[in-house]
């Protein structure tokens, strides 16, 4: 019963603003929002945020609230907050029913990684925070620029089949299947994820990474130093088959965080996997620039 | 007061008690005999209730030992088994104390308090109450153990007592000290079994002797009666000599037998 | 059991439950802590929606569950110590510990984080209780359940739902496997009336029950055979016992993850301090299970404000030290 209500307020809370005034002091949780609020220009109202949260690095020198799955209901209330706005996979569950329950505007951003999403994200921050102009300005930007990179893709003959790999803390490498915002980055930046079969992230196996035809293997800045740097990696056992293929790292935020700069980040990406080719930069934005 | 009717336990195809009846009646001391694996401790054990023979049955008092309620028995009758670890760091007084549980809500602390008393007395074991159990020797164990047993029937009229090797790890002073008061416990109106080893003192303490071989009972009456030479060289495989000490009292000694 | 340890060990848990009550991330002032409790109560107060919705919504019943949870844990602890006769047993050794983790990771793994509710709990409760009914059957010879079998038969269990629980880890996703690590961590953050609701039966069932335990649970230091010969029905005993033990265990893990340390190591410093007495133990164990339970979880949510802490993190952090120095202290005791 509880829960349904919860539910109820979310959604109205979610589609009509019913609060006069727009709120001052946000907790966010999810990266990808917090550089959204970000880019529209409201970062000053941000009361805390959660660990995922590392760009801008403004951020970082706000409270943090843990990781977004394991939130902790008193801790964020005791910033008396006016809204909480986390993704749609933000918990515990329980933990959100409580701080809904204190009186607490909590707002839920439907997850998933696709430019459609992403808009949507825009713009409904820009409404929860009377930033519509702002909104709309980033979200024809990010139009623009996801057109742009499309259009430089349709001319570029090679869809390089890639291997997204992470590793936890140094730990067992693990390889992005389907599901995942890796493979969304791939399709943006017009290639082709060479791990399938699963969903989500499973350990690499050397016999599938030789199996796949990769040509390049993508990895994060953080994984890639985790595990003692490229030659490191690929000394490991995964690695055997994957003599000749090229890795390429980038930040693991920038490249995976769906958020305003997503569409540069793929065109980078899109970039990197065609040494030979030129794709076109995008066109300088504030909101990729923010320090 | 306890009596037992073809006794039969078996186990892997194996009878090791092999149709026994006894009578223990008020007032006796009964010593149980036999060597090793005769299945003394087996039909003590039947005896005490621990679990339902193959064949046939126990009664205390007329009643048959199943019909018995847990708490009126447990009132009436005490068990010393043969070896008795206990978990935990606990005293002696501690275990000895454990004894009146089945005594709870009807008799006061005082009666409680006396029995304990009285038990450690009895079996010289005051000066260990307070030492840790796990910290005594066997002899000392054992006879915290035996304190224990008494105390769960001090104060009970007619109590039966079923004793597993009391003997076993005493000294000698204390071995004929706890015979004798298994004597006592019997004189004044109780019942005692007791499986033994030591010959001479069974002849020279139990009013009575039942010797079991391969779990038949192949001898009972007095021990001048059932412990003659002929039997004690059959079942036990040692020669034996009734002598008398002062006092006009008379023991079994037994000697290895002539080649 | 004469009164003077009750009241010490009523008195830490009171304390304990008025520091959970009064710190938290949120600075509130004891008058209005005290203000709000009453406003819950029905007074009015005039405390504001906040202070109110912090001390009788979030502290109030996280406090109750934190106590509830560790007092359980500690008591069942208790119990199958001294059924096992086993100062090393623990609610682990009997599978329910297992039940649970693999019944809460299944619904993990298909998605009943985002489902909320009762879900989670109810299939950790519903993995405990299958556990407890395949170690009853396991350990079974003859309608009699060896204390030994049961020991067995609840590691081999355990050692089963691990590997299943293990092989639900490697299917997951990351995001799945960090929802278990943290389950596995054990928290209260998800207290509430309702789940308190939830558990609460099987504690008060435990209560009622611990006078029949204590009695026989003290005969069977002296052994099970001994134990019956004082008229202690063993048998039925032990199925009892392990029925409380498993009920309230698994009630309180699918609702806080397996919270580590409480169950083995309160019921034995009780033992160290207050000897191995199970009329004493138990309740006193309860209680400083309890106490020990609030304190961690006061800390785990101020530590590192405004995140939080696993509880079972600080658990561990607290106890195990306090355990080596009392061990060390004892050896010196049982050395001289």
């Amino acid at each position: 019963m509880r829960s349904l209500l919860l539910a109820a307020a979310l959604a109205v809370a979610g589609a009509i603003p019913a609060f006069a005034e727009p709120p001052q002091r946000i907790v966010v949780a999810g990266n990808g929002l917090t550089e959204i609020v970000y880019a529209l220009g409201a970062g000053d109202r941000v009361a805390a945020v959660d660990t995922t949260s590392l760009y801008p690095k403004r951020a970082q020198d706000l409270p943090k609230v843990g990781y977004l799955r394991a939130l902790a209901a008193e801790g964020i209330l005791s910033l008396k907050p006016d809204l909480l706005l986390v993704t749609d996979d933000a918990g515990p569950p329980a933990v959100l029913a409580q701080m809904a329950g204190a009186g607490l505007r909590v707002v839920k951003a439907r997850e998933g990684h696709s430019a459609e999403i992403l808009a949507e994200r825009v713009r409904m921050v820009g409404s929860i925070l009377e930033r519509g102009d702002a909104a709309g300005e980033l979200e024809k930007g990010l139009a623009a620029d996801f057109a742009a990179l499309a259009q430089s893709l349709a001319a570029s003959p090679t869809r390089p089949r890639i291997v997204f790999v992470l590793s936890a803390g140094g730990g067992t490498p693990l390889a992005a299947g389907a599901d995942t915002s890796a493979e969304a980055m791939f399709k943006l930046a017009g290639a082709v994820n060479a791990i399938d079969g699963y969903k989500g992230y499973k350990p690499l196996s050397a016999e599938a990474l030789a199996g796949s035809g990769a040509a390049v293997i993508v990895t994060v800045t953080h994984s890639l130093q985790a595990l003692g740097g490229e030659a490191a990696m690929r000394a490991l056992p995964q690695f055997a088959g994957a003599k000749n293929m090229r890795i390429v790292s980038f930040d693991g935020d920038y490249l995976l965080g769906f958020g305003p700069r997503t569409a540069h980040a793929a065109r980078d990406l899109a970039a990197a996997l065609r040494p030979n080719e030129t794709i076109a930069k995008l066109p300088e934005r504030p909101w990729v620039a923010a320090p | 007061m306890i009596r037992a009717t073809d006794i039969v336990v078996r186990r892997a195809g194996r009878n090791l008690v092999d149709g026994v009846s006894l009578v223990l009646g008020e007032g006796e001391f009964l010593g149980l005999l036999g060597p090793n694996g005769a299945g003394k401790s087996t039909l003590l054990r039947v005896l005490a209730g621990e679990f339902p023979p193959e064949g046939g049955k126990v009664e205390i008092d007329g009643a048959d030992l199943k019909a018995w309620p847990r708490a009126d028995l447990a009132r009436r009758r005490a068990v010393l088994p043969q070896h008795a670890a206990v978990a935990f760091d606990i005293d002696g007084r501690a275990i000895v104390e454990l004894g009146r549980l089945p005594h709870e809500g009807r008799s006061t602390r005082a009666q409680d308090a006396q029995a304990v008393a009285d038990a450690l007395d009895a079996c010289d074991a005051a000066p260990l109450a307070s030492r840790g159990y796990a910290a005594l020797s066997g002899g000392e164990q054992q006879r915290i153990q035996l304190a224990r047993a008494l105390a769960q029937i001090g104060g009970t009229p007619k109590p039966l007592l079923l004793l597993d090797e009391p003997t076993s790890s005493l000294d000698l002073s204390h071995q004929h000290a706890v015979l004798s008061l298994a004597k006592r416990v019997a004189a004044q109106g109780g019942a005692v079994l007791a499986v033994l080893h030591d010959l001479f003192s069974a002849s020279l303490h139990c009013r009575r002797v039942a010797v079991l071989e391969r779990g038949r009972l192949v001898a009972q009456g007095t021990p001048e009666e059932a412990l003659t030479p002929d039997l004690v060289r059959r079942v036990f495989g040692v020669d034996s000599r009734w002598i008398d000490l002062p006092g006009g009292q008379r023991a079994l000694a037994t000697y290895p037998m002539a080649a | 059991m004469t009164m003077r340890p009750a009241v010490v060990a009523g008195a830490w848990l009171l304390a304990a439950c008025l520091a959970a009550l009064s710190l938290g991330p949120s600075r509130i002032p004891p008058m209005d802590v005290a203000a709000a409790l009453l406003q819950g109560l029905g007074l009015d107060f005039r405390v504001d929606e906040r202070t109110l919705a912090i001390v009788a919504s979030l502290r109030l019943p996280r406090m109750l569950m934190a106590a509830l949870v560790g007092g359980m844990l500690a008591l069942a602890g208790a119990t199958l110590q001294g059924l096992f006769r086993n100062p090393l047993a623990d609610p682990g050794v009997l599978g329910i510990t297992g039940g649970a983790t693999l019944g809460a990771v299944t619904a993990i793994f298909f998605g009943a984080s985002a489902m909320g509710g009762a879900v989670l709990p109810l299939a950790g409760f519903a993995g405990a209780l299958a556990a407890a009914i395949a170690v009853d059957r396991l350990a079974r010879v003859d309608g009699r359940i060896p204390v030994a079998s049961l020991l067995l038969s609840g590691i081999a269990l355990e050692a089963l739902s691990r590997a299943l629980t293990g092989v639900l880890i490697y299917a997951s996703d990351d995001r799945q496997l960090r929802d278990i690590t943290l389950w596995l961590l054990g928290s209260y953050a998800g207290a509430s009336w309702d789940r308190l609701l939830l558990i609460a039966p099987f504690a008060l069932l435990s209560a009622c029950a611990l006078p029949f335990f204590a009695r026989g649970l003290d005969a069977l230091m002296l052994g099970e055979r001994e134990a019956g010969h004082l008229g202690i029905p063993v048998e039925t005993l032990k199925r009892l016992a392990v029925g409380v033990a498993a009920l309230g265990v698994g009630a309180v893990v699918s609702v806080a993850g397996p919270v580590g340390f409480v169950g083995l190591v309160v019921p034995h410093l009780v033992r160290l301090t207050h000897g191995p007495g199970h009329r004493r133990l138990i309740p006193l164990a309860a209680a400083y299970g309890a106490a020990l339970s609030v304190a961690a979880d006061t800390l785990a949510r101020i530590l590192v404000a405004p995140a939080e802490l696993p509880v079972g993190l600080v658990t561990a952090a607290i106890g195990a030290p306090f355990f080596a120095f009392l061990i060390r202290r004892e050896k010196r005791r049982l050395a001289a």
